[in-house]
């Protein structure tokens, strides 16, 4: 019986191990070729068998893209990472400040203005790109970075401000009604209690806002039609002409293009599960 | 482990911010009229080939001038350049198909009065093609036809003659498919392209895809020619000479296929020479798409050009940087190294380009055949997807031919036509 | 007037000034940039507004909806759509409960395990689409290498202009990189559930699968609700893979219905009509999630 039950927990064990090995490898498998691609001479990539650990190792698809070649995705990676810090940071103030009105403050249409906030972020994009554009270009903000920021920034402040929302309604109210009594302000008390004690929201959606804006492409097509201010994806399109595709700049500028937002993720991990969750777990 | 991620990413950043930093343009030295002054340019990679980028920072520095240039890849420059067209957005030199004017008449400057040298000495058939309503709307800049590629060695070695009718070509194809068990002949059949290698095929049964008849625009779906053209690519399929998966092979698939050398013939713009590595260029060579009788031939137009859109800000400037581009030096040092086609009549006597371009010939025999990528009519894209909308269930056998350019026709004829 | 601006900002006593104040920036932004081109595009889709004549403004009444529903290219969009939309969420939902549980066990590396999962969502989808298009690559993709190798297939397959292949190659890629958000959801869920209770239910003889049935799905129903939401509302408005990935091709097969739309404003130029069905995709889009909320509501009340 007792030989039984071991055996069972261990054949238990095997299995396990031996479909983490599957998942884990589908999952990671795409990030380890890409790295190999993009570091291995132009003639390796067309080899019949494919090389998995490479013969010749080579930097010059990255030497190639940040500068010395026709594309420079040095330009569009600083573009990039300006325009995902300012979208994150603008989302999380006005996402802080509009996530409490609706979770503490009770005023009247605050049900009615919060559906319009969630429904705001079930629109089709590709329904407001032209009218965007043409009034972009009215205020002059079609080919900036600032244009990428407000555009990017009005697409996430909902989803922002949802997620931030879900989290403070788990902060207990007494946290707050204690300081309230010691003669803090509504201001004081969102400020120094429920910002502190929100932090893994606050972390996590920051995380989405700069996931998801190192990656908007939609968007970015439709204002953006300079070299010089490409975000990262936009630049991407450029390897893909009619008759090839440079398979081992892609794969380098790919590179390039998700380490920040793998970094951040990777670092931020255990917030990003908390946050996130807040609003799905509870009942 | 967090700290490392940390120091490495800011390690990266101060590496980025020095490589995009440290290409500041210096300051131009300029000794020209139009010293101090900007202009925008835009167009696709596709366009630019290898040396523009060169070219024009050589033209900043003569001129000492700032020219905001800007590759854009087609996928995304296609939606672009209509969005800027039709907003009027403020664009000096624009780079684009015969589609900007056919779709666009009224947003781009006549340039018939601009460049009037330019346009005597470039080929008078080019010239002509981007006229419309006798002003000439843009600068040819990289003509390209579409042309039979063959690679050299799987022809000798199955002992294959070039084919130079249809039915030489079944002949062929089937020797070669029989030699080395592949299927040997690829072309772009997508839906988006399969109106390409339809109407060049239409064209070398001796169908002109649309006439002018009294001020009216006709198209030629329902002639007989069209029919048996429709008939040579179901035989191809019926007879099982190409692949079945034809229909849904990209162009960058099929450009592909044929690097790999183990596919004997393509059908391509002959600018793909370009592409291929010096090894593959010594063992390509190139033949005019077989027509349905001796003689007869076809081909199609992939030109691009260069426009100035009414919106410029700097018409002159842009005017004098075609002109500079343009200029018989440059396109032809760009045919040499890029084995792109020739744009000045001269050039085609150039020796050291005759030399550099094995196609030549071929073009010389394809280029009276014409067919024309962009009708000038204001849907052009929707008439290439309905093409294989109605034709590919022809091939397949699901309809009657004459079913589909029955069809094919009624839809042309719908469309609202550009007057020439 | 010093005493007015004090008592403007004196929150303390009512709270819909604080809120007016605290909500007015996201409205403004959402306003100015959500909703002015909503109103537009809705104004639009009543006309017969063409990129060439982007000025020209007749009105065409509901004609644009009514070519909606009898054009059969659309209609066929609107079915990829859904297929796309369906069997993406399905194998995110399943896949992402599964290794959920599993990372929910103890193992060794567990927590590499769990923080590395998460990288795929990192990922912008242009780079997916990428990346996949270069292991899918006809003659040197790796996916055909290990196809070949392990006996699945004989010769390679140029998937993605393949009428067969390249929709479920669109699903793999979307669900490679969406799977994730549902594992992390989900899991969070698992995390709250106590373990005494698979205990007890181990003492009853529950256990295993019948463990799972019983206890664990109804205890993380909700996170599964939530991220299927998500998940068909991004799936939905799902571009830039189709874009990057098949643009639609072969033929129409992975031609979904924003690309659709795409394709109809800037490549055919017809405006008005793209806008019209952009109302008929967020039409559904609704709908879907109307959908999901009363089939809630109804689990909930049994």
């Amino acid at each position: 019986m007792k030989t039984n039950f071991f055996t069972s927990k261990k054949r238990k064990k095997i299995i396990l191990y031996f479909f983490l090995t599957i998942t884990m490898a589908f999952f990671l498998f795409p990030f380890y070729w890409i790295v190999m691609t993009s570091i291995q001479p132009k003639g390796q990539l067309y080899a019949p068998t494919p090389n998995f650990i490479p013969k010749n190792i080579t930097i010059d698809n990255y030497i190639n893209i940040l500068g010395a070649g026709k594309v420079n995705i040095a330009i569009a990676l600083k573009n990039s990472l300006i325009v995902a810090l300012s979208v994150t940071v603008v989302c999380i103030v006005f996402g802080i400040f509009a996530a409490y009105a609706f979770a503490r403050l009770k005023f009247k249409g605050s049900n009615i203005l919060f559906f319009a906030l969630i429904f705001a972020e079930m629109l089709p994009p590709v329904a407001l790109l032209l009218p965007f554009y043409l009034i972009f270009k009215q205020f002059g903000l079609t080919n900036t970075l600032q244009g990428l920021v407000i555009m990017q920034t009005s697409w996430l402040l909902p989803i922002v401000t949802w997620i931030l929302y879900s989290y403070f309604k788990t902060i207990p109210k007494d946290l707050e009604d204690s300081a309230r009594i010691d003669g803090t302000s509504k201001v004081g008390a969102l400020i120094r209690i429920i910002v502190p004690v929100s932090l893994p929201g606050l972390v996590s959606s920051g995380v989405i806002c700069f996931v998801f804006s190192m990656g908007e492409f939609m968007g970015a097509m439709a204002i953006v039609n300079v070299t010089r201010f490409h975000t990262l994806p936009l630049a991407l399109a450029q390897f893909v002409t009619k008759y090839s595709i440079e398979y081992g700049k892609i794969t380098a500028s790919a590179v390039l293009t998700i380490i920040f937002p793998v970094a951040f993720v990777l670092i931020f991990q255990r917030y990003i599960v908390k946050g996130l969750t807040a609003g799905a777990v509870k009942e | 482990m967090k700290k490392f991620i940390v120091i490495g990413l800011v390690l990266l950043v101060s590496v980025l911010l020095f490589a995009s930093g440290k290409k500041e343009k210096e300051q131009p030295e300029g000794k020209s009229e139009f010293e101090g002054q900007t202009i925008v340019v835009k167009l696709s990679p596709d366009m630019a080939m290898s040396g523009l980028k060169g070219v024009t920072e050589q033209f900043e520095k003569e001129y000492g001038v700032t020219v905001d240039y800007n590759e854009i890849g087609w996928d995304v420059w296609f939606p672009q350049q209509a969005q800027i067209l039709a907003t009027d957005e403020p664009l000096d030199v624009m780079g684009n198909g015969k589609n900007a004017w056919i779709e666009f008449p009224d947003k781009l400057t006549p340039l018939t009065d601009i460049f009037p040298d330019v346009f005597d000495e470039m080929v008078p058939e080019l010239v002509e093609y981007s006229t419309l309503r006798g002003e000439v709307m843009a600068v040819p800049f990289l003509p390209s036809y579409q042309i039979m590629f063959y690679n050299k060695s799987i022809f000798k070695d199955a002992g294959a003659e070039i084919p130079e009718t249809w039915d030489e070509f079944l002949v062929t194809l089937k020797k070669l498919n029989d030699f080395n068990g592949n299927y040997n002949y690829v072309a772009d059949w997508t839906t988006e392209n399969y109106f390409l290698n339809f109407i060049l095929t239409m064209q070398s049964a001796g169908v002109d895809e649309y006439n002018w008849i009294d001020g009216k625009l006709v198209f030629n779906f329902d002639d007989p020619g069209t029919v048996k053209a429709v008939e040579f690519h179901k035989q191809l399929l019926d007879q099982d000479l190409i692949d079945p998966g034809v229909l849904v092979q990209l162009q960058q698939e099929v450009s592909s296929l044929f690097d790999q050398g183990d596919i004997a013939m393509m059908s391509m713009w002959e600018m793909y020479a370009g592409f291929l590595t010096d090894e593959q260029f010594e063992n390509t060579g190139y033949f005019a798409f077989p027509g349905m009788k001796a003689g007869m031939t076809g081909t199609l137009d992939g030109h691009e050009y260069l426009m100035i859109p009414k919106s410029a800000e700097n018409p002159e400037l842009a005017a004098e940087y075609i002109r500079y581009i343009a200029s018989y030096k440059n396109t032809k040092e760009r045919s040499i190294v890029d084995k792109s086609i020739p744009v000045y009549a001269a050039q085609f006597k150039d020796q050291e380009i005759i030399d550099a371009l094995p196609y030549l010939p071929v073009i010389d025999l394809v280029k009276k055949n014409l067919a024309d990528q962009f009708p000038p009519i204001k849907s052009t894209y929707e008439l290439r997807i309905e093409t294989a909308t109605q034709i590919h269930p022809a091939i397949l056998g699901e309809i009657s031919i004459k079913e589909a350019v029955e069809g094919l026709q009624e839809f042309a004829d719908a469309q609202e036509s550009v007057p020439q | 007037m010093k005493r007015g601006i004090q008592r403007f900002f004196d929150f303390e006593r009512s709270d819909t000034k604080l809120a007016a104040v605290l909500i007015t920036p996201t409205f403004l932004l959402v306003i100015a940039v959500v909703a002015y081109p909503l109103i537009y595009s809705f104004i639009m889709s009543f006309g017969d507004v063409e990129f060439a004549n982007i000025k020209e403004y007749n009105f065409v009444g509901i004609s644009q909806f009514v070519r909606t529903f009898t054009d059969p290219e659309f209609i066929n969009s609107i079915q990829v759509s859904a297929k796309f939309v369906f069997f993406t969420v399905l194998f995110k939902l399943v896949l992402g409960t599964l290794i959920a549980v599993m990372l929910k066990e103890k193992f060794i590396g567990r927590s590499i395990a769990r923080a590395l999962i998460i990288i795929p969502w990192a990922t912008p989808f242009v780079v997916v689409g990428l990346m996949w298009k270069w292991m899918l690559h006809s003659k040197v993709g790796v996916i055909n290498f290990f196809l070949e190798r392990l006996g699945i297939i004989q010769d390679y397959i140029p998937f993605l202009s393949s009428k067969t292949f390249a929709m479920p190659f669109v699903i793999t890629a979307d669900v490679w990189q969406g799977t994730p958000f549902f594992v992390i959801i989900i899991l969070a869920g698992l995390q709250t559930i106590p373990d005494d209770l698979y205990e007890a239910a181990h003492i009853d003889g529950a256990s295993g699968i019948k463990a799972f049935f019983t206890i664990t799905l109804p205890l993380i129903r909700f996170p599964m609700f939530i991220s299927t939401i998500l998940g068909t509302i991004f799936a939905i408005n799902s571009f830039d893979l189709f874009f990057v990935l098949t643009k639609g091709g072969p033929g129409n097969i992975t031609t979904n219905a924003t690309l659709f739309v795409w394709n109809n404003a800037f490549k055919f130029y017809h405006l008005s009509y793209a806008s019209a069905m952009s109302y008929v995709i967020l039409m559904f889009s609704m709908l879907v999630t109307i959908g999901y909320v009363v089939i809630m509501r109804k689990i909930q009340v049994e």
